[in-house]
């Protein structure tokens, strides 16, 4: 078997995805949030954590599962990449899970944006979310409308 | 040295408060902040009939109306100036003081690039308490 690999499931309307555990910093509840004037949906305003203000991140509309104009969550994952650190509202996360690398197959069932592969676990495919790709795309050089990137 | 507005005394619309202090209303969803030190004065628009105004919320949201066909009697205008003009901006919103004690002026996160005329935020130890208005940008970019 090769190498484990770390993922948070997290829970975006109905679909599931994982997200690299390591970047994970903090599951927090819900987080009160500032709409920011001239920002997009895919970064609809601003949090406080921790004493810094993070970037909010709606990853449901930048996926394309969710178009209704978020409002709030009941969970907030804080996660950390080398492009800072951001605050994504979340429905439901759950407890690690370890995953041999060579199950991280291409996206066959799943087709979301931003992803870097899906697991099979026999009943239902999750995908695993390419953190970096996706700052990539929100930073200055891209619009922040919907993704459409893979 | 900056003004506090909003008494409810008839013959005093603002009184001198600290410089580390903050006018803060709102605007729209959030609420916003001028830090007092960027404050001349503040009163009602007749106060000031010939000073070049800005119009807050149709500057940040893009909603706003022209100049002298909004509803001056509900409005404030709160004087400020850049380098080189004096001007008014027009607050829809009941305003109050904020202290800075126990806030944090702090950047925004590099992704929230968008506004131009938000200088930051006032970060207190569990939440946002209000967007900055960053003045000068404000009116550079606002007056003709």
């Amino acid at each position: 078997m090769g190498q484990l690999i770390a993922f948070m499931p997290v829970r975006l309307q109905e679909h599931w995805v994982l997200v690299d555990a390591t970047c994970v910093v903090e599951v927090t509840g819900a987080i009160q949030w500032l709409p920011l004037p001239q920002a997009g949906r895919s970064l609809p305003g601003v949090c406080a954590w921790r004493g810094r203000a993070l970037a909010l991140v709606d990853l449901g509309h930048v996926l394309g599962v969710d178009n209704r104009e978020w409002t709030s969550s009941p969970r907030t994952l804080i996660v950390r990449s080398q492009a800072g650190t951001l605050a994504i509202p979340i429905a439901e996360a759950r407890a690690v899970v370890w995953i041999a690398e060579e199950r991280v197959l291409p996206q066959q069932a799943t087709s979301l944006p931003y992803m870097s592969g899906e697991v099979d676990d026999g009943v239902s495919a999750s995908s695993v979310l390419d953190l970096p790709l996706l700052l990539k795309a929100l930073g200055p050089s891209e619009s922040h409308g919907t993704a459409s990137g893979n | 040295m900056g003004l506090l507005p909003e008494t409810e005394s008839q013959d005093a619309l603002w009184r001198p408060v600290a410089a580390e202090h903050y006018l803060v209303t709102s605007s729209r969803l959030s609420m916003v902040a001028f830090p007092a030190a960027d404050v001349q004065n503040i009163g009602l628009p007749e106060d000031f009939p010939a000073l070049p105004v800005v119009d807050l919320e149709g500057v940040l949201w893009g909603n706003g109306q022209e100049p002298g066909t909004f509803d001056l009697h509900a409005s404030k205008v709160l004087v400020t100036r850049t380098a080189h003009a004096q001007y008014g901006v027009i607050l829809r919103g009941r305003v109050s003081t904020l202290s800075g004690r126990n806030l944090e002026h702090v950047s925004l996160p590099p992704l929230l690039y968008g506004c131009p005329f938000v200088s930051g935020v006032l970060v207190g130890q569990t939440r946002v308490e209000a967007l900055v208005i960053d003045t000068r940008r404000l009116g550079e970019a606002a007056l003709p």
